[in-house]
């Protein structure tokens, strides 16, 4: 089972660096949010039926291990935008527009909730209403609600930040 | 700055993000090997430490009554007679720590074995709050009882410290002066709530440090998971 676990995380593992990617902003952080869902996906294999996409299954342990993970005090994410001006993006890969959209973009997910960045998450990963509503355990309509208010403040976010 | 614009920005920072990332097969069979403990988990290991301790407090009630309180003359003064009221709340409150502990273990058990983290994030949520609830009341009770034994300890010294000061006189204790009763009874209360008090208060700032804003920020987003249900409908 091992071997198969490892092979089909290797395989997918670029969910749990999206997932660490959008919950935090520091480096630390990443790597021990990384290693706290890759255990928790060990533990639940076992518990996996193949009713849902592995991929469904895999965004769900990650999201929830984010939402609820335990920090300490003193790693509380940062707020400043400190560590957001620090991003560090390969220039041959990106024109100036892209990473100013990157750098706003992480700005303004810093200022929503645990579920409000998980299915913003999802909604930037083109992932449909009934799939997100499937991953998060909640009502298609909660969703909709949710992805209006995760709009409008992303929006007014950005636009003060302009 | 349209979504759509958020989006395409998105795809192209996520997939450099993986690449830069991207990790082999032992880089993660090391990092599952060296696994870090989550606060479920650190608080299953603190559960099985209070069992261990449990276990070894019974083993010395047991060495203590069937030995220790039968050592020689020359390590224990047999003069100093034990009052006999006291016995039964010893009994009672090894009695209480034991039971109370099992309980809270049979019941977090139970919260347990529902528990698993590809739940629906409503239920994690709930299953994480009544396991920490669940664990903090065991803690709070652990203090009391801790607390309560002090008053139990103090109340055996006092008796005792009294009876020993009559002996000396070759009194009763009931013909020995009431004010001096009351004072030394006065001093050591002055001495023992003060004392109560601040070690109640450390322990629950402990908690309160340690899993207060945890406890906080789950029942936000349970909340949050509420009212947008609402809104929703």
């Amino acid at each position: 089972m091992e071997k198969e676990f490892l092979q089909i995380i290797t395989e997918n593992q670029g969910i749990i660096h999206k997932v660490c990617s959008i919950y935090c902003d520091l480096e630390e952080d990443r790597r021990d949010l990384f290693q706290e869902i890759l255990v928790q996906l060990w533990k639940s294999y076992p518990s996996f039926r193949s009713e849902s996409k592995f991929s469904t299954w895999m965004y769900r342990v990650a999201l929830n291990t984010a939402i609820t993970s335990f920090k300490k005090d003193k790693r509380q994410p940062d707020k400043s935008g400190v560590a957001y001006e620090s991003l560090q993006l390969a220039e041959d890969l990106y024109d100036t527009a892209v990473e100013d959209q990157i750098k706003m973009l992480h700005k303004a997910v810093s200022n929503l909730t645990g579920i409000e960045k998980s299915i913003i998450l999802l909604f930037l990963e083109d992932k449909k209403y009934e799939e997100i509503a499937e991953i998060t355990g909640i009502t298609q309509n909660y969703v909709r609600v949710k992805m209006n208010r995760i709009k409008k403040k992303l929006k007014l976010f950005m636009n003060v930040e302009e | 700055m349209e979504l759509k614009d958020l989006k395409s920005a998105w795809e192209t920072y996520s997939s450099q993000e993986v690449n830069k990332h991207r990790l082999g097969k032992e880089t993660i069979l090391g990092l599952l090997r060296n696994r870090t403990k989550s606060l479920v988990d650190r608080i299953d290991r603190n559960i099985r430490i209070g069992i261990g301790v449990i276990l070894l407090f019974v083993t010395y009630v047991v060495v203590d009554s069937l030995f220790l309180t039968k050592l020689p003359e020359t390590i224990v003064d047999q003069t100093v007679e034990y009052p006999k009221w006291l016995v039964p709340i010893d009994v009672f409150s090894t009695f209480l720590i034991i039971t109370t502990y099992l309980f809270f273990v049979i019941r977090y058990i139970k919260v347990k074995r529902n528990f698993s983290i590809d739940l629906q994030l409503k239920d994690l949520l709930k299953g994480i709050l009544e396991t920490l609830q669940t664990y903090r009341r065991m803690f709070y009770l652990a203090v009391i009882i801790l607390l309560l034994n002090m008053v139990v300890g103090f109340a055996a010294g006092l008796y005792l410290g009294i009876k020993i000061k009559a002996d000396a006189q070759n009194l009763e204790i009931s013909n020995l002066n009431l004010s001096q009763i009351l004072s030394a009874v006065g001093i050591g209360l002055l001495i023992l709530v003060p004392l109560i008090a601040l070690m109640f208060f450390i322990l629950r700032w402990g908690f309160n440090k340690l899993y207060g804003n945890y406890l906080q920020s789950l029942n936000d987003t349970l909340n949050e998971l509420d009212e947008s249900e609402i809104a929703s409908e």
